[in-house]
């Protein structure tokens, strides 16, 4: 019940700073930073896979319906999803999973947070942008935007889960 | 049969994977779809309710330049005005009201929610079908073009801006040439208008209008001005780059312009013009 009220405390809160700042900050076309996708990142490792899945569509619905995209954030979002499963048990080799465990800087080292996180932040941005333009002419536009948003997101989501999961000192 | 049920719960993930993925794109197709799109005005209903109440906080941050703007246009409406005038001759400044035939309503609402850092991006407004907005009207500021209506639900409105891919409007030089402006994704504040025939005279600073060739908006309208133009490679036109007035970023009071003959006009030209 803890956790649950947790994550829902996280969701509202990456919610408001999505819709509310980022939103509002425009620097150029090729950077637009998505950071929701931490709630799915962070969920617990062992948590049903299917479960994953459905909770990605859903978040991922949620801002279709609030930028009018239609299905676009819920695609990618269900995709990441998918896709976590097989990145977790693939970087297995240099990290352990507890029965508690959850993906955050406190139960490991920062640069394996960042190492997983950045690779399903990309693929999402990519995912996202090449639904929404739909045109291989437009090919190098995606991929130039898909590296930098990653980047500022990449750092934006380091950042939160600092602040969020503070790292207790022994 | 056994065997198959026993296939699929194992490979359940895979399976319900597809099947979500398969969901979301067909959101997609129906978000393209006009006719299905009165499907998602129950979705526009709330998240409008969720974008009012955000509008509220934010509205005072733009306040000042809005000001600014409303002076202005007071400026200009008093100037043009009976009592900005001397009038010399009473008899021929008579209004004739037989005459005059009205086209345009000018309905005043407000955005209460814009995107700008997408590739399509839109705007929602504060009034609805329950104030006469319809598919397709013009939406326009005292200063520039907005875009045009997209969707409608009762109380709100979603609109297609000029920073929009598909977006197209029928645009005018000083001298009368037309062609097509539209927006390649570069800068928030810079369009480009297509086919401008090589004989128009184009001068770097001129106001661009909209023009008599546009279905939805009136004619005349400002738009932006001339920053450059250049003729591509053996095209026998020249590109211009226009700038914008319209700042989306802090723009919000606006106007919907409703045409009044519009329906007698459509479905004469149907007639006409044999559109199916």
């Amino acid at each position: 019940m803890k956790t649950f009220f947790l994550y829902t405390l996280q969701f509202i809160i990456l919610f408001i700073i999505q819709i509310g700042f980022l939103q509002k900050i425009y620097l150029t076309p090729y950077c637009v930073p998505f950071i929701y996708i931490s709630v799915i990142l962070t969920l617990p490792v062992h948590l049903k896979r299917e479960s994953v899945l459905v909770i990605g569509f859903f978040i991922g619905w949620i801002f279709d319906i609030l930028y009018d995209t239609g299905g676009i954030h819920a695609a990618a979002l269900t995709a990441i999803s998918y896709f976590r499963y097989y990145w977790l048990k693939f970087l297995e080799g240099t990290e352990r999973y507890g029965e508690e465990y959850f993906p955050s800087i406190r139960l490991s080292s920062p640069q394996w947070f960042i190492t997983y996180i950045s690779i399903p932040v990309l693929l999402h941005h990519f995912l996202l942008f090449f639904i929404e333009a739909f045109d291989l002419s437009e090919i190098l536009f995606v991929l130039l935007k898909t590296i930098l948003s990653t980047i500022v997101s990449v750092l934006f989501l380091y950042f939160f889960n600092l602040i969020f999961y503070p790292i207790k000192r022994k | 049969m056994k065997s198959l049920i026993a296939f699929i719960l194992n490979h359940r993930f895979g399976f319900s994977f597809i099947l979500i993925e398969l969901l979301c794109f067909y959101l997609i197709y129906l978000q393209h779809n006009y006719q299905s799109s009165v499907l998602f005005n129950k979705g526009n209903e709330v998240s409008g309710k969720i974008y009012s109440e955000k509008n509220r906080i934010y509205q005072y941050i733009n306040l000042k330049q809005e000001n600014e703007q409303l002076v202005f246009l007071n400026a200009k409406l008093l100037n043009s005005s009976i009592y900005a005038h001397n009038i010399i001759n009473t008899l021929s400044y008579v209004k004739k009201d037989t005459i005059l035939k009205q086209e345009y309503v000018f309905i005043p609402a407000r955005i209460i929610n814009a995107t700008f850092n997408n590739r399509k991006n839109y705007a929602t407004l504060n009034i609805g079908k329950s104030q006469g907005v319809q598919r397709d009207m013009a939406v326009i500021s005292s200063i520039g073009i907005i875009g045009s209506v997209k969707d409608v639900s009762e109380h709100y409105a979603t609109v297609i801006t000029l920073l929009h891919k598909d977006f197209k409007v029928n645009c005018m030089l000083k001298d009368g040439s037309c062609g097509p402006l539209s927006w390649d994704g570069e800068s928030k504040s810079i369009l480009q208008m297509e086919d401008v025939p090589l004989h128009a005279k184009i001068k770097v600073g001129d106001t661009v209008y909209t023009s008599h060739l546009s279905h939805i908006f009136p004619m005349k309208l400002p738009v932006g001005k001339v920053l450059s133009y250049e003729r591509k490679q053996k095209n026998s036109f020249y590109t211009v780059q226009v700038e914008i007035f319209t700042d989306f970023s802090s723009i919000q009071n606006i106007f919907v312009v409703k045409q009044i003959y519009k329906n007698e006009k459509d479905s004469l030209e149907k007639i006409s013009y044999q559109i199916k």
